[in-house]
Protein backbone atom coordinates (compact mmCIF):
# COMPACT_ATOMS: atom_id res chain seq x y z
CA UNK A 1 0.00 0.00 0.00
CA UNK A 2 1.22 3.15 -1.09
CA UNK A 3 0.81 6.90 0.49
CA UNK A 4 1.96 10.12 1.70
CA UNK A 5 2.95 10.12 5.81
CA UNK A 6 3.07 14.20 6.26
CA UNK A 7 4.56 15.26 9.08
CA UNK A 8 2.87 16.19 12.40
CA UNK A 9 -0.51 14.63 10.59
CA UNK A 10 -2.56 11.34 11.06
CA UNK A 11 -3.65 9.64 7.86
CA UNK A 12 -6.18 6.77 8.11
CA UNK A 13 -6.17 3.77 5.52
CA UNK A 14 -8.77 1.71 4.73
CA UNK A 15 -7.82 -1.58 6.03
CA UNK A 16 -10.68 -4.62 5.85
CA UNK A 17 -14.53 -4.75 5.29
CA UNK A 18 -15.90 -8.36 5.70
CA UNK A 19 -18.76 -10.00 7.31
CA UNK A 20 -19.20 -11.58 10.47
CA UNK A 21 -21.13 -13.26 12.81
CA UNK A 22 -21.37 -11.54 16.48
CA UNK A 23 -22.24 -13.23 19.86
CA UNK A 24 -22.49 -12.19 23.41
CA UNK A 25 -20.56 -14.12 26.03
CA UNK A 26 -22.06 -13.40 29.39
CA UNK A 27 -20.66 -15.21 32.95
CA UNK A 28 -20.85 -15.16 36.14
CA UNK A 29 -17.72 -16.48 38.16
CA UNK A 30 -18.85 -17.64 42.10
CA UNK A 31 -16.47 -18.76 44.33
CA UNK A 32 -16.31 -18.46 48.61
CA UNK A 33 -14.06 -18.81 51.36
CA UNK A 34 -15.25 -20.04 54.39
CA UNK A 35 -16.05 -17.03 55.64
CA UNK A 36 -17.81 -15.52 52.41
CA UNK A 37 -19.68 -18.30 52.32
CA UNK A 38 -21.74 -16.97 55.86
CA UNK A 39 -22.35 -13.87 54.38
CA UNK A 40 -25.90 -12.64 54.40
CA UNK A 41 -25.77 -10.76 51.46
CA UNK A 42 -23.84 -11.13 48.07
CA UNK A 43 -23.38 -9.72 44.80
CA UNK A 44 -21.40 -10.86 42.07
CA UNK A 45 -20.75 -9.04 38.43
CA UNK A 46 -21.42 -10.13 35.29
CA UNK A 47 -18.96 -10.15 32.73
CA UNK A 48 -19.78 -9.68 29.37
CA UNK A 49 -17.12 -9.98 26.23
CA UNK A 50 -18.26 -9.64 22.61
CA UNK A 51 -16.85 -12.35 19.46
CA UNK A 52 -16.51 -11.48 16.22
CA UNK A 53 -15.76 -14.70 13.90
CA UNK A 54 -14.85 -12.72 10.63
CA UNK A 55 -15.39 -14.15 7.00
CA UNK A 56 -12.59 -14.42 5.03
CA UNK A 57 -8.53 -14.05 5.89
CA UNK A 58 -7.71 -13.55 9.80
CA UNK A 59 -6.22 -10.26 10.56
CA UNK A 60 -3.98 -9.83 13.64
CA UNK A 61 -5.57 -7.04 15.40
CA UNK A 62 -3.72 -5.48 18.30
CA UNK A 63 -5.00 -5.92 21.53
CA UNK A 64 -6.28 -2.57 23.22
CA UNK A 65 -7.29 -1.31 19.72
CA UNK A 66 -10.61 0.60 19.96
CA UNK A 67 -13.83 -0.68 18.17
CA UNK A 68 -17.38 1.22 17.75
CA UNK A 69 -20.40 -0.92 18.08
CA UNK A 70 -23.17 0.89 15.44
CA UNK A 71 -26.77 0.03 15.67
CA UNK A 72 -29.29 1.52 13.33
CA UNK A 73 -25.70 3.46 12.03
CA UNK A 74 -25.40 5.24 15.81
CA UNK A 75 -22.94 4.48 17.92
CA UNK A 76 -24.10 2.59 21.21
CA UNK A 77 -21.11 0.83 22.64
CA UNK A 78 -16.87 1.89 22.55
CA UNK A 79 -14.77 -0.85 23.96
CA UNK A 80 -11.36 -2.50 22.82
CA UNK A 81 -9.69 -5.39 21.82
CA UNK A 82 -8.49 -8.01 24.11
CA UNK A 83 -6.97 -10.23 21.09
CA UNK A 84 -7.77 -11.63 17.95
CA UNK A 85 -7.97 -15.75 17.70
CA UNK A 86 -7.61 -16.78 14.12
CA UNK A 87 -10.79 -15.37 12.73
CA UNK A 88 -12.13 -14.61 16.01
CA UNK A 89 -11.82 -10.65 17.33
CA UNK A 90 -12.92 -10.73 21.34
CA UNK A 91 -13.37 -8.13 23.04
CA UNK A 92 -12.03 -6.67 26.43
CA UNK A 93 -14.57 -8.17 29.07
CA UNK A 94 -16.30 -5.64 31.09
CA UNK A 95 -19.04 -5.44 33.64
CA UNK A 96 -22.52 -6.24 32.40
CA UNK A 97 -24.80 -3.63 34.55
CA UNK A 98 -28.09 -4.76 32.66
CA UNK A 99 -27.78 -8.20 34.86
CA UNK A 100 -27.81 -8.25 38.31
CA UNK A 101 -26.49 -11.21 40.33
CA UNK A 102 -28.21 -11.34 44.19
CA UNK A 103 -26.53 -13.99 46.65
CA UNK A 104 -28.71 -14.41 49.63
CA UNK A 105 -28.23 -17.27 52.54
CA UNK A 106 -30.92 -18.82 53.10
CA UNK A 107 -30.05 -21.22 55.99
CA UNK A 108 -26.77 -22.33 57.85
CA UNK A 109 -26.66 -26.15 59.68
CA UNK A 110 -23.68 -26.14 62.10
CA UNK A 111 -21.84 -29.02 62.30
CA UNK A 112 -20.54 -30.80 65.27
CA UNK A 113 -17.03 -29.51 66.36
CA UNK A 114 -14.41 -31.98 66.43
CA UNK A 115 -11.39 -31.26 68.89
CA UNK A 116 -7.93 -31.75 68.46
CA UNK A 117 -4.30 -30.05 69.87
CA UNK A 118 -1.59 -28.87 68.28
CA UNK A 119 1.77 -27.40 69.64
CA UNK A 120 2.19 -24.28 70.46
CA UNK A 121 5.35 -21.87 71.02
CA UNK A 122 5.02 -21.99 74.48
CA UNK A 123 5.90 -25.26 76.47
CA UNK A 124 2.87 -24.46 78.80
CA UNK A 125 0.17 -23.53 75.85
CA UNK A 126 -1.20 -26.03 73.81
CA UNK A 127 -3.45 -24.70 70.03
CA UNK A 128 -7.43 -25.90 70.45
CA UNK A 129 -8.19 -26.80 67.18
CA UNK A 130 -12.58 -26.73 66.57
CA UNK A 131 -13.12 -28.36 63.29
CA UNK A 132 -16.63 -28.30 62.06
CA UNK A 133 -18.65 -29.16 58.76
CA UNK A 134 -21.70 -26.82 57.98
CA UNK A 135 -23.95 -27.21 55.72
CA UNK A 136 -24.98 -23.75 54.27
CA UNK A 137 -28.05 -23.06 51.94
CA UNK A 138 -27.61 -20.18 49.21
CA UNK A 139 -29.60 -18.60 46.98
CA UNK A 140 -28.69 -16.97 43.64
CA UNK A 141 -30.61 -14.31 41.74
CA UNK A 142 -29.92 -13.35 38.13
CA UNK A 143 -32.08 -10.40 36.87
CA UNK A 144 -32.02 -10.00 33.24
CA UNK A 145 -33.08 -5.93 32.89
CA UNK A 146 -32.48 -6.04 29.05
CA UNK A 147 -35.06 -5.78 26.62
CA UNK A 148 -34.44 -9.17 24.81
CA UNK A 149 -33.58 -12.95 25.92
CA UNK A 150 -29.73 -13.92 27.22
CA UNK A 151 -27.79 -16.81 27.59
CA UNK A 152 -25.12 -17.06 30.36
CA UNK A 153 -23.07 -19.31 32.18
CA UNK A 154 -22.67 -19.29 35.71
CA UNK A 155 -19.62 -20.83 36.82
CA UNK A 156 -19.20 -22.12 40.41
CA UNK A 157 -15.79 -23.14 41.50
CA UNK A 158 -14.92 -25.35 44.78
CA UNK A 159 -12.67 -24.14 47.09
CA UNK A 160 -10.17 -26.39 50.06
CA UNK A 161 -12.77 -24.66 52.48
CA UNK A 162 -15.79 -24.69 50.81
CA UNK A 163 -17.71 -27.49 48.44
CA UNK A 164 -19.97 -28.21 45.94
CA UNK A 165 -22.87 -30.59 47.71
CA UNK A 166 -25.85 -30.27 45.22
CA UNK A 167 -27.72 -28.05 43.55
CA UNK A 168 -31.29 -27.00 42.22
CA UNK A 169 -31.13 -26.72 38.91
CA UNK A 170 -27.95 -29.88 38.38
CA UNK A 171 -24.74 -28.00 37.09
CA UNK A 172 -25.00 -28.51 32.90
CA UNK A 173 -21.18 -29.24 33.35
CA UNK A 174 -19.66 -30.85 35.70
CA UNK A 175 -15.71 -30.97 36.48
CA UNK A 176 -14.41 -30.55 39.29
CA UNK A 177 -13.49 -28.10 41.08
CA UNK A 178 -16.10 -26.21 38.59
CA UNK A 179 -19.82 -26.68 37.75
CA UNK A 180 -21.43 -24.88 35.24
CA UNK A 181 -24.67 -23.91 34.75
CA UNK A 182 -25.74 -22.16 31.08
CA UNK A 183 -28.91 -20.15 31.94
CA UNK A 184 -31.55 -18.82 29.97
CA UNK A 185 -33.11 -15.58 30.79
CA UNK A 186 -36.20 -13.95 29.10
CA UNK A 187 -36.05 -10.20 29.18
CA UNK A 188 -37.40 -8.73 32.17
CA UNK A 189 -36.85 -12.08 33.94
CA UNK A 190 -35.04 -13.52 36.74
CA UNK A 191 -33.74 -17.26 37.44
CA UNK A 192 -32.59 -18.66 40.23
CA UNK A 193 -29.75 -21.33 41.36
CA UNK A 194 -30.49 -23.09 44.47
CA UNK A 195 -26.85 -24.19 46.04
CA UNK A 196 -26.18 -26.65 48.85
CA UNK A 197 -22.20 -26.42 50.11
CA UNK A 198 -20.28 -27.44 52.91
CA UNK A 199 -17.98 -25.68 54.56
CA UNK A 200 -15.23 -26.10 56.19
CA UNK A 201 -14.84 -23.63 60.10
CA UNK A 202 -11.83 -23.69 61.79
CA UNK A 203 -11.23 -22.08 64.77
CA UNK A 204 -8.03 -22.11 66.31
CA UNK A 205 -7.17 -20.92 70.33
CA UNK A 206 -4.51 -20.68 71.89
CA UNK A 207 -5.07 -21.91 75.95
CA UNK A 208 -2.60 -23.03 78.65
CA UNK A 209 -2.37 -26.51 78.96
CA UNK A 210 -5.15 -27.95 82.12
CA UNK A 211 -2.24 -29.55 83.86
CA UNK A 212 -0.40 -25.99 84.26
CA UNK A 213 -3.51 -24.06 85.39
CA UNK A 214 -4.06 -26.84 88.11
CA UNK A 215 -0.17 -26.42 89.22
CA UNK A 216 -1.19 -22.66 89.32
CA UNK A 217 -3.53 -22.81 91.50
CA UNK A 218 -2.05 -24.89 94.59
CA UNK A 219 1.10 -22.30 94.25
CA UNK A 220 1.10 -20.29 97.51
CA UNK A 221 1.67 -16.51 97.31
CA UNK B 1 28.80 14.48 -2.17
CA UNK B 2 25.53 14.76 -0.59
CA UNK B 3 22.71 12.60 -1.30
CA UNK B 4 18.97 11.98 -0.86
CA UNK B 5 17.52 8.71 -1.53
CA UNK B 6 14.17 8.26 -1.64
CA UNK B 7 12.52 6.36 0.89
CA UNK B 8 11.02 3.47 -0.78
CA UNK B 9 9.49 1.79 2.06
CA UNK B 10 8.22 2.77 5.48
CA UNK B 11 7.60 -0.60 7.95
CA UNK B 12 6.12 1.51 11.39
CA UNK B 13 5.69 -0.67 14.31
CA UNK B 14 2.10 -0.42 16.61
CA UNK B 15 4.41 0.31 19.40
CA UNK B 16 6.42 3.40 17.60
CA UNK B 17 9.06 3.49 15.35
CA UNK B 18 9.97 1.76 12.11
CA UNK B 19 12.38 0.29 9.45
CA UNK B 20 13.12 2.76 7.05
CA UNK B 21 14.49 1.46 3.39
CA UNK B 22 15.74 3.99 1.01
CA UNK B 23 16.99 4.12 -2.72
CA UNK B 24 19.41 5.79 -5.27
CA UNK B 25 21.26 5.17 -8.35
CA UNK B 26 24.97 6.35 -8.64
CA UNK B 27 27.23 7.28 -11.10
CA UNK B 28 30.84 6.25 -9.68
CA UNK B 29 34.27 7.53 -10.59
CA UNK B 30 36.75 5.68 -10.27
CA UNK B 31 38.71 5.37 -6.70
CA UNK B 32 36.65 6.42 -3.50
CA UNK B 33 33.77 8.08 -3.82
CA UNK B 34 32.11 9.14 -0.84
CA UNK B 35 28.83 9.94 -0.13
CA UNK B 36 26.85 12.26 2.57
CA UNK B 37 22.84 10.82 2.82
CA UNK B 38 20.93 13.46 4.42
CA UNK B 39 17.94 13.94 5.94
CA UNK B 40 18.63 10.81 8.33
CA UNK B 41 17.21 11.82 11.41
CA UNK B 42 19.04 11.47 14.47
CA UNK B 43 16.44 8.57 15.95
CA UNK B 44 18.03 6.02 13.62
CA UNK B 45 19.48 3.58 15.04
CA UNK B 46 23.18 3.65 14.10
CA UNK B 47 23.93 -0.04 14.70
CA UNK B 48 20.96 -1.30 12.51
CA UNK B 49 21.96 1.02 9.66
CA UNK B 50 23.22 -1.50 6.43
CA UNK B 51 24.14 -0.87 2.64
CA UNK B 52 23.60 -3.12 0.21
CA UNK B 53 24.91 -2.62 -3.38
CA UNK B 54 22.82 -3.65 -6.44
CA UNK B 55 24.96 -3.79 -9.20
CA UNK B 56 23.41 -2.62 -12.60
CA UNK B 57 26.18 -4.71 -15.00
CA UNK B 58 26.84 -7.69 -12.74
CA UNK B 59 30.58 -7.94 -14.03
CA UNK B 60 30.55 -5.00 -12.10
CA UNK B 61 31.07 -7.34 -9.00
CA UNK B 62 34.47 -8.07 -8.86
CA UNK B 63 35.21 -3.97 -9.27
CA UNK B 64 32.87 -1.82 -7.01
CA UNK B 65 32.89 -2.46 -3.48
CA UNK B 66 32.27 -0.93 -0.24
CA UNK B 67 34.22 0.38 1.54
CA UNK B 68 33.43 1.42 5.03
CA UNK B 69 30.00 3.16 6.30
CA UNK B 70 30.51 6.28 8.94
CA UNK B 71 27.87 6.96 11.36
CA UNK B 72 27.15 9.26 14.24
CA UNK B 73 24.81 10.58 15.80
CA UNK B 74 24.86 14.40 16.70
CA UNK B 75 25.76 15.55 20.83
CA UNK B 76 22.52 15.47 23.13
CA UNK B 77 23.19 18.68 25.44
CA UNK B 78 24.29 20.74 22.08
CA UNK B 79 21.43 19.59 20.11
CA UNK B 80 19.00 20.57 23.15
CA UNK B 81 20.23 23.69 23.31
CA UNK B 82 19.79 24.35 19.59
CA UNK B 83 15.97 23.12 20.39
CA UNK B 84 15.62 25.61 23.70
CA UNK B 85 17.14 28.26 21.76
CA UNK B 86 14.49 27.77 18.24
CA UNK B 87 11.59 27.05 21.15
CA UNK B 88 13.27 30.75 22.56
CA UNK B 89 12.57 32.56 19.62
CA UNK B 90 9.37 31.19 18.70
CA UNK B 91 7.60 32.38 21.80
CA UNK B 92 8.96 35.91 21.11
CA UNK B 93 7.72 36.09 17.64
CA UNK B 94 4.14 35.39 18.30
CA UNK B 95 5.16 37.76 21.98
CA UNK B 96 6.35 40.60 20.20
CA UNK B 97 4.23 40.75 16.49
CA UNK B 98 2.07 43.48 16.57
CA UNK B 99 -0.20 42.34 14.37
CA UNK B 100 -0.28 39.60 11.63
CA UNK B 101 -2.11 39.66 8.23
CA UNK B 102 -3.91 36.17 7.05
CA UNK B 103 -0.79 34.78 5.16
CA UNK B 104 1.77 35.45 7.31
CA UNK B 105 -0.38 34.28 10.26
CA UNK B 106 -0.18 30.90 8.92
CA UNK B 107 3.20 30.54 8.11
CA UNK B 108 4.14 31.85 11.43
CA UNK B 109 2.31 29.32 13.16
CA UNK B 110 3.43 26.71 11.15
CA UNK B 111 7.17 27.78 11.76
CA UNK B 112 6.23 28.08 15.70
CA UNK B 113 4.32 24.94 15.81
CA UNK B 114 7.23 22.56 14.02
CA UNK B 115 9.49 23.91 16.57
CA UNK B 116 7.36 23.64 19.81
CA UNK B 117 7.53 20.06 18.77
CA UNK B 118 11.02 19.69 18.11
CA UNK B 119 13.25 17.22 19.81
CA UNK B 120 16.06 15.46 19.36
CA UNK B 121 15.02 12.83 17.04
CA UNK B 122 14.01 15.32 14.77
CA UNK B 123 17.99 16.69 14.58
CA UNK B 124 19.90 15.04 11.79
CA UNK B 125 22.65 11.93 11.95
CA UNK B 126 25.37 11.24 9.97
CA UNK B 127 25.50 8.00 7.92
CA UNK B 128 28.25 8.61 5.30
CA UNK B 129 29.57 5.64 3.47
CA UNK B 130 32.74 5.26 0.74
CA UNK B 131 32.56 2.95 -2.45
CA UNK B 132 35.82 1.87 -4.11
CA UNK B 133 35.76 1.48 -7.73
CA UNK B 134 38.11 0.14 -9.80
CA UNK B 135 36.21 1.93 -12.83
CA UNK B 136 33.86 4.15 -13.42
CA UNK B 137 30.27 2.41 -13.35
CA UNK B 138 26.84 3.14 -12.04
CA UNK B 139 25.35 1.62 -9.43
CA UNK B 140 21.67 1.41 -7.27
CA UNK B 141 22.53 1.78 -3.31
CA UNK B 142 19.97 0.11 -0.86
CA UNK B 143 20.08 2.03 2.60
CA UNK B 144 18.09 0.51 5.61
CA UNK B 145 17.65 1.76 8.96
CA UNK B 146 15.88 1.04 12.14
CA UNK B 147 14.27 4.08 13.23
CA UNK B 148 13.95 4.71 16.57
CA UNK B 149 11.17 7.33 17.11
CA UNK B 150 7.68 6.47 19.17
CA UNK B 151 6.36 9.25 17.75
CA UNK B 152 5.45 7.50 14.41
CA UNK B 153 3.45 4.89 14.88
CA UNK B 154 0.09 3.40 13.92
CA UNK B 155 -3.15 1.98 15.36
CA UNK B 156 -6.04 0.16 14.31
CA UNK B 157 -9.71 1.39 15.01
CA UNK B 158 -12.54 -1.09 14.55
CA UNK B 159 -16.57 -0.56 13.43
CA UNK B 160 -18.91 -2.44 13.71
CA UNK B 161 -22.38 -2.44 12.17
CA UNK B 162 -24.69 -4.51 13.61
CA UNK B 163 -27.53 -6.20 11.59
CA UNK B 164 -31.41 -6.18 12.98
CA UNK B 165 -30.83 -9.98 13.62
CA UNK B 166 -28.54 -9.21 16.44
CA UNK B 167 -26.75 -12.25 15.51
CA UNK B 168 -24.27 -11.19 11.94
CA UNK B 169 -22.79 -8.05 11.58
CA UNK B 170 -20.47 -5.68 9.02
CA UNK B 171 -16.70 -4.90 10.02
CA UNK B 172 -14.69 -2.30 8.89
CA UNK B 173 -11.12 -1.59 10.16
CA UNK B 174 -8.71 1.11 9.53
CA UNK B 175 -5.29 1.86 10.00
CA UNK B 176 -5.02 5.35 11.60
CA UNK B 177 -0.81 6.16 11.08
CA UNK B 178 0.22 9.00 13.19
CA UNK B 179 3.53 11.00 12.19
CA UNK B 180 4.37 13.29 15.00
CA UNK B 181 7.97 13.27 14.04
CA UNK B 182 9.80 16.11 11.71
CA UNK B 183 9.81 13.81 8.84
CA UNK B 184 7.53 13.69 5.68
CA UNK B 185 6.97 11.01 4.05
CA UNK B 186 6.16 10.79 0.63
CA UNK B 187 4.09 8.28 -1.87
CA UNK B 188 6.24 5.66 0.09
CA UNK B 189 5.02 1.70 0.47
CA UNK B 190 3.78 1.06 3.67
CA UNK B 191 4.13 -1.97 5.83
CA UNK B 192 2.73 -2.80 9.52
CA UNK B 193 3.79 -4.80 11.97
CA UNK B 194 2.50 -5.64 15.32
CA UNK B 195 6.48 -4.49 17.60
CA UNK B 196 7.36 -2.51 20.17
CA UNK B 197 11.15 -0.94 20.27
CA UNK B 198 12.91 -2.34 23.58
CA UNK B 199 13.27 1.06 25.49
CA UNK B 200 16.59 2.15 26.31
CA UNK B 201 18.42 0.07 28.56
CA UNK B 202 19.08 1.92 32.02
CA UNK B 203 22.90 2.10 31.25
CA UNK B 204 22.43 3.89 27.64
CA UNK B 205 20.62 6.42 30.27
CA UNK B 206 23.81 6.68 32.27
CA UNK B 207 22.39 4.78 35.42
CA UNK B 208 23.76 2.38 36.50
CA UNK B 209 21.65 -0.80 36.58
CA UNK B 210 23.43 -2.12 39.30
CA UNK B 211 22.66 1.50 41.46
CA UNK B 212 19.29 0.46 41.00
CA UNK B 213 17.64 0.00 44.38
CA UNK B 214 15.54 -3.36 44.06
CA UNK B 215 12.95 -4.88 46.58
CA UNK B 216 13.57 -8.60 45.83
CA UNK B 217 17.38 -8.17 46.25
CA UNK B 218 16.60 -7.97 49.74
CA UNK B 219 15.18 -11.68 49.71
CA UNK B 220 17.12 -14.61 50.87
CA UNK B 221 17.17 -18.07 49.61
CA UNK B 222 17.13 -19.94 46.27
CA UNK B 223 13.18 -19.00 45.46
CA UNK B 224 13.55 -15.38 45.66
CA UNK B 225 16.67 -15.71 43.73
CA UNK B 226 15.15 -17.99 41.03
CA UNK B 227 11.90 -15.32 41.20
CA UNK B 228 13.99 -12.25 40.98
CA UNK B 229 15.75 -14.08 37.29
CA UNK B 230 13.05 -14.78 36.01
CA UNK B 231 11.75 -11.23 36.45
CA UNK B 232 14.83 -9.80 34.99
CA UNK B 233 14.79 -12.48 32.60
CA UNK B 234 13.37 -10.56 28.86
CA UNK B 235 10.50 -11.96 27.11
CA UNK B 236 10.34 -13.09 23.42
CA UNK B 237 9.28 -10.60 21.20
CA UNK B 238 8.57 -11.24 17.89
CA UNK B 239 7.66 -9.14 14.90
CA UNK B 240 4.05 -10.25 13.34
CA UNK B 241 3.60 -8.06 10.03
CA UNK B 242 -0.11 -7.13 9.07
CA UNK B 243 -1.42 -9.32 5.80
CA UNK B 244 -2.45 -6.31 3.81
Amino acid sequence: MKANVPTRKKIKLKWFKSKCDFTIEREINIQYTANTATYNKQNWDVIVKYVLIKEGEPKDIPVNSPMTLYKNNLPFLFLTTSGTIGNKIISEKMIDDDITVDDDIVQIKEGKPEITFEDALKPKEHIEVRTRYDKILRKITIENKLDNEIELELNFKQTKDVTFVKSEPEPSVKEEPNYKYNVKIPSEEKKFVNFELQAKIVKRVTRIKPEFIKREKTQPK
Amino acid sequence: MLIDPKVTRLDIFNGGGGIIEREIRLSLNQGMNKFEIVNVPASFDPNSADIKLEYINPGDKDFISLQQTIISLPDRNTSQQIIDREKSAATSIISYSIDFTRELREKVTTICEASSYRTYSDMKGTFDFIINAKKEGEIIVKIRYFLNDRRIKWETTIQVNLNEDGKTAEIEGFIVVGNHSGFTYNDVELGFAIFEIPAISTITRGVDYFDQPSEEAYYEGEVAQQAMQAKGMKRTQRMRNLML
